[in-house]
């Protein structure tokens, strides 16, 4: 990690687990849309679409 | 190593974090596409109840219909018979072992529980494989034993035999020790096939028959040639009530082999004028003699309008679904007892059955009534009734046919001229209150829609409704599915 500027780091780890929960939803959806039943099986993917949204609350109102 | 830490130390906090993050996303895909593909041609998916942390749609589910089943509690409820689910699998596979655990609540009018998976979704047909058969326990411990292995289970009421391979070569030559009338007058099989050559010596084959009595829905049947020719023509009438294709397929079996077949496909599932269809098929052939059997793959929209055959030997095998409105009929069975439903309000009324008055007095209700073993008069006031049993129905007593051995049904008593009981058959072990049953079903040829398989599981004479006394908690179904890796498959595909 960077240790010269820990709030850059901070904001810039938010924001890219934000786009790596974006891409992840979006490939499991299209996913579950070519082979249905793929990931809903084992997970459902609510809670990721929970979790996306939370990152991305948190990267809006974190930034500083 | 030293190449590889200063190539990470070179690199943007930016960079290490996105390839950490494309790494974790890499895997997971790739985790998903792997249980997909099921590289290694073999997984197990279970269910238990209570789910605990499950969050997934899971393999095993649609429990239905809805009010024979009580998911509510820390097991699922079955109440009534039968219980159908389906098996989402990612791709074909050949061969599925299950295992279910489950406290049995059961009385012991319903000592028989099995499991089975589609095999035509145009008839219904289900391939059957036992859980558990009360009857057959009872008797491996009453009765001695001279093989009790995974193969197969034989018991004698006394102790004809102590050698299997001279058991063996008796009943392969039709010669079992206290059995006069042959292996099927002795013999009661469960999950067992029984192969002995059925003949009928003084048959004398008099004038052809015609069954003009309405038939709704699949049917199969035994038929006895003596000639050397032989014929059978059906008509058919395509009611055309639903808007689905109604294939017509007509097989001649003898033995396990298909001597003749004819399928007529239904070019035009909805006519214009919604009215019904009618259509023939006849099959004929050379130097016929013997037992046949015929099957009719039809959906329940086709109607066996009439049947003609060269032999007045006709026994229709398990069901019969008469219909017309005309009334009154007059049937027989070999069985001891019979089976009734309707889904027509206005075929509801009395059943004779063996002399006796029965009422069916509710519709979507299977009715089963009871009565001495041998051939049983069945007279019907109304038809439209769907009859069903472990034996066979024929038009006339002198037609009735059963070349198969007597089965270890609910209703199985042990007569004095059964001798030998033979099944295919591994007893549930138990364990604390809860048993554990195995059974194993064959996947090649069974419905696969869309990656769904479905299950049934059969608690014959099961009818309580949820909250009924008796009931059958099962706590964990298991499955584990076999079929070629992915390895095979390349190879099979390369080969072509």
């Amino acid at each position: 990690m960077d240790k010269k500027d820990p709030i850059n780091n901070k904001n810039l780890i938010i924001r890219e687990l934000f786009y790596f929960f974006t891409i992840l939803a979006a490939v499991f959806i299209v996913m579950e849309i070519i082979w249905p039943n793929i990931i809903l099986a084992y997970f459902n993917l609510n809670y990721l679409l929970i979790i996306w949204l939370i990152s991305g609350l948190v990267m809006l109102f974190w930034k500083k | 190593m030293k190449k590889l830490r200063s190539f990470w130390e070179k690199r943007s906090f930016l960079f290490k974090i996105r390839l950490i993050l494309g790494l974790i996303s890499l895997i997971l895909v790739l985790l998903f596409l792997c249980l997909k593909i099921v590289l290694f041609g073999h997984i197990t998916y279970s269910r238990t109840w209570p789910r605990g942390l499950a969050s997934g749609k899971g393999f095993i589910y649609d429990f239905k219909p809805a009010e024979r089943i009580d998911a509510s509690s820390s097991s699922l409820r079955l109440a009534a018979d039968p219980v159908y689910f389906s098996l989402y699998a990612p791709r074909a596979f050949d061969r599925a072992e299950i295992t279910v655990k489950y406290r049995d609540r059961l009385a012991t009018t319903t000592p028989i529980i099995e499991i089975g998976v589609l095999k035509d979704k145009l008839t219904g047909q289900y391939e059957l494989q036992p859980l558990q058969n009360n009857i057959v326990d009872r008797y491996r411990f009453s009765w001695p034993r001279l093989e009790d292995s995974s193969d197969r289970l034989v018991l004698q009421t006394e102790k004809y035999y102590n050698d299997v391979s001279e058991f063996n070569q008796d009943l392969k030559a039709g010669n079992l020790k206290g059995c006069l009338g042959g292996p099927t007058s002795c013999v009661a099989t469960y999950n067992y096939q029984l192969n002995s050559e059925f003949r009928l010596p003084d048959y004398v084959s008099l004038t052809p028959t015609v069954i003009s009595q309405p038939l709704r829905g699949a049917h199969q049947f035994y038929v006895y040639f003596k000639s050397s020719s032989w014929r059978l023509a059906f008509n058919f009438v395509d009611l055309n009530l639903d808007k689905e294709q109604d294939p017509i397929t007509v097989n001649v079996y003898s033995g396990d082999k298909i001597i003749a077949a004819k399928t007529l496909a239904d070019n035009n599932p909805t006519p214009d004028n919604g009215q019904s269809e009618e259509k023939a098929i006849t099959l004929s052939g050379q130097e016929a003699s013997g037992l046949y059997r015929v099957e009719i793959k039809v959906s329940d929209d086709i109607v066996i309008s009439k049947l003609e055959s060269s032999s007045d030997k006709i026994s229709f095998i398990n069901k019969l679904w008469p219909v017309s409105g005309k009334g009154s009929l007059t049937l027989f069975t070999d069985a001891s007892y019979l089976g009734v439903s309707t889904v027509n309000p206005v075929s509801l009324g009395e059943v004779i059955f063996a002399g006796k008055n029965f009422s069916l007095d509710k519709t979507y209700k299977q009715f089963y009534f009871q009565a001495s073993s041998g051939a049983n008069k069945i007279v019907l006031d109304k038809d439209d009734l769907v009859l069903e049993n472990s034996g066979v129905f024929a038009f006339s007593s002198a037609s009735l046919i059963d070349p198969g051995a007597k089965k270890v049904d609910r209703y199985f008593s042990a007569s004095d001229n059964i001798k030998y009981i033979i099944a295919v058959y591994e007893r549930p072990l138990e364990n604390d209150g809860v048993k554990t049953a195995r059974a194993a079903l064959n996947l090649r040829g069974a419905v696969n829609e869309k990656n769904k398989y479905t299950f049934l599981i059969s608690i014959p004479g099961l009818d309580g409704l949820a909250g009924a006394e008796n009931y059958l908690d099962i706590q964990e179904i298991q499955i584990k599915l076999t079929g070629k890796t992915i390895f095979e498959k390349i190879k099979e595909i390369l080969r072509k």
